[in-house]
């Protein structure tokens, strides 16, 4: 457990959530936007690190809390993302923010990929639909460490064509020479 | 061995009511079937015969509490989200006599005829939220309560065919998260300090010296506990015996809720007006069929009998692995309260017969 970073919460405060900004929203699908982050405290978000699989709890105050994987990777210092499928009240809400919208997040948390016991082997990532925002994080990191792995193969399926969620990223992927991409859909 | 007489019980809840809010066994008002722990008036009279129907643990986690107050607007040039403070929320913890409610965090408070079962129940969760920096998952507000309270725990000289605490090493004579233990002896009670903080209530100028020997505790049923955790991982698919087992249960969360070690929270907002909330926390139950429910419309554990096998193997096998205790000292409480008459101990042997 020691090894689970939790520098975003306060180790007095672990139940109160800190300010942040929203600094971008990203339409992914009909039902799917993911926002872009940051801790309003700068020293805090410097301090700010995570592992990659671990989630954070996303606060709009009166709406609610609400747990979300981490979706950027770690080595991304700028902001911090958060996927978010519309389905419920804190969602709702979290779809209707836009950017300069203050919220507020209590982050790290949870657990990480054993990512350590991996290095050497041929990676096969497989996820689909929202699914997909902690292994965004996860295949960031493997990229960011490439010459640690084998083979990177990220297989990732959708309900339809339009609910596939991290577009840009998919094209990139599927551009990169080192990188197995293969996408599926239902219907 | 220090003693009080009986009759004098009022005046060393006087003596300690001087500086805590003492909570003790009472009938409340409109229920005299009901003994609940509840804050103590002079005149009140303590019941230290029957059993509480619910635990003293709202006394360390209220069964709902506000977090902190806030603010907010989502609007960019609106006022700025601002995240107050919980003790400036009215009723944050303040004491209130509805059951569930308990003292503000950090305030001095004594727990007053808790039961041994009772009293290990609080080291049991201490386990989970440690005590100090460092240890464990910190919740402050359950180390601020924990560390203001002072347990003066009656020792057990009868039981009923509910209590199971014999089936741990000590039962009864269990001196574990106690700081006092009373003694139930002819005309009064002896008394053994356990702790510093204990033995400090002795010099209170109350208690008459008494020759009596402590009494013969009470011996109750006793579940085979043996390898029954790694037993229950076994059976973790054998819905069949589990099915059976819950037959009965309705999924009420009776007992989840009247459990001394039953830890289960939900987080939520309450507004107040459109701009001004608090967040707060309740008590929740793994008995509810909402408690895993995902949004997608998947739940995990659809049936009672998935509810059940996890509320079992969490008391009785996975809490074990991770914290080194069970997460049940024997109350008798769920099985005492038990609307349909479910009694856990039936099917923790059956589990072990398996
Ligand atoms: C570890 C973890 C990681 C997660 N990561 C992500 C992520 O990266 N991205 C993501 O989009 N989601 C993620 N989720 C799921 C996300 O937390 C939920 O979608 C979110 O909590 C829903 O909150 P809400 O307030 O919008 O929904 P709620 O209002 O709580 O509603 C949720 C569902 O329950 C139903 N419901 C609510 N109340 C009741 C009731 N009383 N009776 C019957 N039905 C009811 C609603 O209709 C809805 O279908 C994650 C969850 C976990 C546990
Ligand atoms: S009290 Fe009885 S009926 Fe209610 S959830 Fe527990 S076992 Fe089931
Ligand atoms: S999971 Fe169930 S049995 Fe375990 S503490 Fe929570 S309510 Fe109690």
């Amino acid at each position: 457990m020691s090894t689970i970073p939790r520098e975003g919460i306060k180790a007095s405060e672990p139940l109160r959530p800190e300010p942040a900004t929203v600094l971008d929203v990203i339409t992914e699908t009909p039902n799917i936007k993911s926002l872009r982050l940051a801790f309003d405290d700068e020293s805090l978000m410097q301090s700010f690190s995570f592992l990659q699989g671990q989630v954070g709890q996303l606060s709009v105050p009166g709406a609610g809390e609400a747990t979300f994987a981490i979706a950027s990777p770690p080595s991304q210092r700028e902001y911090f993302q958060f996927s978010v499928m519309k389905t419920g009240v804190v969602t709702t809400a979290i779809h209707e923010l836009r950017a300069g919208d203050r919220v507020a997040v209590r982050a790290p948390m949870g657990n990480t990929f054993p990512t350590d016991d991996w290095k050497g082997r041929n990676i096969v990532v497989i996820g689909g639909g929202i699914g997909m925002a902690p292994l965004r994080s996860l295949f960031m990191y493997l990229e960011d460490h490439r010459d640690d792995y084998g083979g990177l193969q990220l297989i990732y399926g959708a309900r339809t064509p339009k609910d596939v969620c991290y577009l840009d990223d998919c094209r990139q992927w599927e551009a990169g020479s080192d990188i197995d991409f293969v996408t599926s859909v239902d219907t | 061995m220090k003693f009080i007489a009986a009759k004098k019980i009022p005046d060393l809840l006087g003596l300690l009511a001087r500086d805590a809010r003492v909570w003790a066994p009472l009938v409340p008002e409109d229920s005299a079937d009901t003994l609940l722990f509840l804050p103590w008036e002079p005149g009140a009279e303590v019941d230290l015969e029957r059993f509480t129907q619910v635990s003293p643990k709202k006394l360390v986690m209220p069964g709902s509490e506000p977090l902190f107050s806030f603010s907010y607007s989502m609007a960019v040039d609106c006022e700025r989200l601002e995240i107050g403070d919980a003790r400036g929320v009215p009723g944050a913890g303040g004491a209130s006599d509805a059951d569930g409610a308990g003292e503000a965090p950090g305030a001095a408070t004594v727990l007053f005829g808790a039961r041994a079962c009772d009293a290990r129940s609080l080291t049991v969760l201490d386990a989970l939220f440690g005590l100090e920096p460092g240890e464990a998952y910190n919740d402050p507000l359950y180390r601020a309560r924990r560390a203001a309270l002072t347990v003066v725990t009656l020792a057990c000289t009868s039981c009923d065919a509910a209590c199971f605490c014999s089936s741990w090493a000590e039962g009864p004579a269990s001196t574990e998260g106690s700081d006092l233990i009373l003694y139930p002896v002819e005309g009064g009670y002896l008394a053994r300090g356990v702790s510093d903080r204990g033995e400090a209530l002795l010099v209170l100028d109350i208690w008459e010296e008494s020759e009596q020997p402590l009494p013969e505790l009470a011996e109750t049923d006793r579940v085979p506990f043996g390898t029954l955790n790694t037993k229950l991982l076994e059976i973790f698919s054998d819905m069949d015996f589990w099915e059976r087992a819950t037959e009965r249960c309705v999924s009420c969360g009776y007992c989840t809720y009247a459990c001394p070690t039953c830890y289960c929270f939900n987080i939520f907002d309450e507004m107040r007006g459109s701009r001004d909330g608090e967040r707060c926390r309740s008590w929740d139950a793994c008995m509810f069929y909402l408690y895993t429910l995902e949004t997608s419309g998947h739940n995990p554990r659809p049936t009672i009998a998935h509810r059940y096998r996890n509320r079992i193997g969490h008391k009785f096998s996975y809490y074990p692995e991770n914290q080194g205790t069970t997460l049940c000292t024997g109350c008798g409480r769920c099985i005492r309260g038990c609307p349909v008459g479910l009694d856990i101990r039936d099917v923790l042997r059956g589990a072990g017969e398996r």
